[in-house]
């Protein structure tokens, strides 16, 4: 990404646009070389972000918005950058395959959900069924780092990536069913969490060396982007506790005959 | 959101609204039930004055709310929106104690017998001047105190239009854009926001058992009107309000039940009594997507 005068910028205002027209005229500004693109008065306008494939794999964008985007945001993500300033409603990073989703707010249901790689980071709470069927595969490691705390069903069915939950500004977690048919990947939680919120399909382990590696890597990312008032180091002074799966298919008897 | 509807039923609700956008006093706006009736046919308003406000209530002002001259002018408003008449109203002392005397509600605080009686008449109102299925002449889009429900075959948007609301003020908005699929799907008064008694409601998605929900009301004398759940749950909330006169958390506990772990996670007593509600009410509880 280029700096300063070097970035080709271009601004809509969406005010007035329905999402396929919002969505028609932020691929034509991609189509055109822009490399950033600044949206303002966004109002719900869904699937921002989606539909902006490129086979050139140098060839991503910047899309800074102002408003509240609608569902959906950055679903399908090929790579590019988003950051909102403001809230996101449902689906933020739906099926994602590669960039970065930055929310300076909070997020809806189903953050990341299916998402199978890039980076998604939400400086306060989400809503139910964040990181759903997460997925990471052959290099694809997807990253869900939720400044705040979770609603229930946090990391259902996740198969693969990094779900860290922070726990910031004094929230506790309320949420039941964390990790429930969870079968790879790992979450990790800062702040209690009782035993009866789990899911079945986890087991709560302590932090090894590279647990800690990948949370000060995260964390760091995580605090750079937003103004916190709170360092990465407090952050990480905080014990944290680390959810792995108890088994890779934990449905097998379930279903086989 | 105009994409989310399809024109055949958008509705807006203004909650805290400004006694200078309404020529009042402030006592007025505060203490009078703004009663706001749409008239689909004209002609029907003397006969609604005269049947059902007037002989009944002290009209502090009336006024038709003024409209853009021709609906034709706003692009994609098929159908002439109704003309809507706002009455500033208190119902009349010897009304209220003969309503009072008869319904036996002399242990009831004088202002909710004063809320029942504007209910009731809107009923009345609603039932002898519009028919879902039949003659539709007049309705009442509300009847709460410093809160008004506006609502046309159109998008919500266009209400704020046709009625020349962009410099209304008020402190809470609600918009609903409707997009009916099932039954008999638009006719005027189906639009959301549908009143209670001082609320307006809206939701999307449908109940699975809205002919148990409303059978569940009719065994205790509510009567749907308008056929859609939408409708009927504001009934419930009402039945639940004012006629049971539930705290806000057990009328959510008898709409939408507590179960399995989250009831497991709850105090003993507070399990007694949400077990005692669901045994009562889980009939009119609304079930579906």
């Amino acid at each position: 990404m280029k700096t300063g005068e070097e970035v080709n910028e271009m601004e809509i205002d969406a005010s007035k646009l329905t999402h396929k027209e919002l969505n028609d005229a932020i691929r034509n500004c991609v189509l055109e070389g822009a490399e950033r693109i600044i949206l303002r008065n966004v109002y719900g306008q869904r699937y921002i972000g989606t539909r902006l494939y490129s086979p050139n794999p140098d060839n991503k964008v910047e899309i800074e918005i102002f408003g509240t985007p609608g569902n959906d945001l950055g679903a399908f993500l090929n790579g590019h950058r988003i950051i909102v300033h403001g809230n996101a409603q449902d689906g933020v990073g739906n099926t994602m395959d590669d960039g970065e989703i930055m929310v300076e707010g909070r997020a809806g249901d189903i953050v990341g959900m299916s998402m199978r790689g890039g980076k998604i980071f939400i400086r306060d709470s989400v809503g139910y069924r964040a990181a759903m069927h997460m997925k990471g595969y052959s290099g694809k490691k997807p990253v869900l780092v939720i400044g705040g705390t979770a609603q229930d069903f946090l990391g259902e069915y996740m198969a693969g990536g990094i779900v860290i939950l922070l726990g910031l500004g004094n929230v506790s977690h309320k949420a039941n069913f964390i990790g429930t048919g969870m079968h790879g990947g790992v979450i990790y939680i800062r702040g209690e969490v009782e035993k009866y919120q789990l899911g079945k399909e986890v087991g709560v382990l302590k932090l090894e060396d590279k647990d800690e590696e990948i949370l000060e890597k995260y964390v760091r990312e995580f605090t750079n982007y937003f103004d916190l008032g709170i360092s990465q180091k407090e952050i990480l002074s905080e014990e944290f506790i680390k959810l792995l799966p108890v088994s890779k298919r934990p449905y097998g008897r379930v279903y086989a005959y | 959101m105009h994409n989310r509807g399809n024109g055949k039923g958008g509705g807006i609700a203004a909650v805290g609204l400004s006694h200078e956008d309404l020529g009042v006093s402030r006592s007025i706006l505060k203490d009078d039930y703004l009663l706001l009736i749409a008239l689909l046919d004209p002609e029907a308003r003397s006969e609604v004055e005269e049947g059902f406000i007037t002989p009944l209530m002290d009209v502090d002002k009336s006024e038709r709310i003024p409209t853009v001259s021709d609906y034709r002018k706003i692009p994609g408003l098929e159908l002439k929106p109704p003309d809507v008449w706002r009455y500033f109203v208190r119902v009349k002392e010897d009304v209220l104690d003969r309503f009072i005397r008869e319904n036996k509600l002399a242990d009831m605080d004088r202002r909710r017998a004063e809320d029942e009686f504007i209910y009731q008449n809107s009923f009345k109102i609603n039932t002898r001047f519009y028919a879902s299925l039949g003659e539709k002449r007049a309705f009442v889009l509300s009847h709460g105190r410093d809160m008004m429900i506006l609502k046309i075959v159109g998008y919500a948007e266009d209400i704020v239009r046709y009625y020349k609301l962009e410099n209304f003020r008020a402190h809470v908005w609600i918009a609903h854009q409707r997009y009916p699929t099932k039954g008999r799907v638009w006719h005027p008064g189906g639009a959301h926001p549908f009143m209670g008694m001082h609320e307006a409601l809206v939701h999307n998605g449908d109940f699975a058992n809205y002919h148990s929900v409303v059978e569940y009301l009719e065994q205790r004398g509510r009567h749907p009107l308008f056929l859609t759940d939408t409708e009927v749950s504001v009934l419930l909330f009402d039945l639940l309000n004012r006629k049971y006169n539930y705290p806000l958390e057990y009328i959510i506990e008898a709409m939408a039940p507590t179960t399995e772990l989250d009831f497991d996670m709850l105090p003993p007593e507070k399990q007694k009594i949400y077990r005692a509600i669901q045994t009562t009410h889980i009939h009119g509880s609304p079930d579906g997507p």
